[in-house]
């Protein structure tokens, strides 16, 4: 089961992205810049941000893809792009996982702040 | 949004509590074997464990998937005479790339078709709140087998103790 997963991992990993994304747009972006937009729930800025955050991640992934085919794990090239292409998705794997945990405990201490999350 | 769930806040509230008790499942070993054999270090050594499992994680499934799943057909670790340039052995190499294309496009195929769907059924709550019960049955499901196995060796592990000492 778990093999099959992996084979989905990219997939699931975007979804996951897409939610704390969505979480860190409506719990951080929205309250920060309240003042400056008139109404942040509907903007199409902060809409933006998210799918920006897909796009990235997306891109990387065919990045990955297209090297990956084309090059050797030793070429000159490929090394520096793979080593920073891992350090920024353990980045991202960090951020999702404090971002979701945040809003997971402001859920369960009030129910009202969490409005956003599927949980 | 949180009335068109079934069962309203109460659900999701269970949901919330769900996801705190599997996190559990690894912090109680851990009281457990720190309560017994009073070694604290070992906390620390888990914490950066876990940040660092987390800061791998995507290595390990996303980029070393796609990259050994790309070089499929890659022989030069040792192959008894295969990549020589004979006219067998050309072909052979033809067809795995082939078929490497095969594996790489459907692999592509089906994360891009998933991803959408995610995508998709996500950007509304119901069917986010159904999606959050498939993943995290799952998680309970890949969980379970864990505990059972635990249980599984440490009984196994008490009766040959047993019999040591008897």
């Amino acid at each position: 089961m778990m093999s099959g997963l992996s084979y989905f991992a990219p997939a699931f990993f975007l979804f996951t992205v897409h939610i704390a994304m969505d979480a860190f747009r409506s719990d951080v972006l929205v309250r920060m810049l309240n003042g400056v937009v008139g109404d942040p729930n509907n903007s199409q800025v902060y809409n933006a941000f998210v799918y920006t955050m897909d796009f990235i991640y997306v891109m990387l992934i065919m990045t990955i893809v297209f090297l990956s085919l084309h090059l050797t794990n030793r070429h000159k090239r490929f090394m520096p792009y793979i080593y920073g292409v891992s350090t920024l998705f353990g980045l991202f794997m960090v951020c999702v996982f404090l971002v979701l945990i945040v809003d997971i405990f402001r859920g369960l201490l009030d129910s009202a702040a969490c409005n956003l999350l599927f949980i | 949004m949180i009335a068109q769930i079934p069962g309203g806040i109460t659900t999701i509230n269970i949901m919330r509590w769900l996801l705190i008790g599997s996190v559990g499942i690894y912090i109680v070993p851990i009281i457990i074997y720190i309560t017994f054999f009073g070694r604290c270090h070992i906390l620390c050594e888990i914490i950066l464990g876990g940040f660092s499992f987390l800061f791998y994680g995507p290595t390990y499934l996303n980029i070393l998937n796609i990259y050994s799943l790309c070089r499929i057909d890659d022989i030069s670790w040792g192959t008894k005479g295969l990549d020589s340039g004979t006219d067998k052995n050309t072909s052979l190499k033809d067809s795995w790339k082939l078929i490497k294309f095969i594996h790489v496009v459907k692999y592509v195929a089906w994360n891009v078709i998933l991803g959408s769907v995610l995508l998709t059924l996500g950007a509304s709550y119901t069917p986010r709140f159904f999606i959050t019960i498939t993943m995290v049955v799952l998680i309970g499901a890949s969980m379970s087998i864990k505990v059972f196995l635990s249980c599984f060796f440490m009984i196994g592990y008490w009766f040959t103790y047993r019999s040591r000492v008897e």
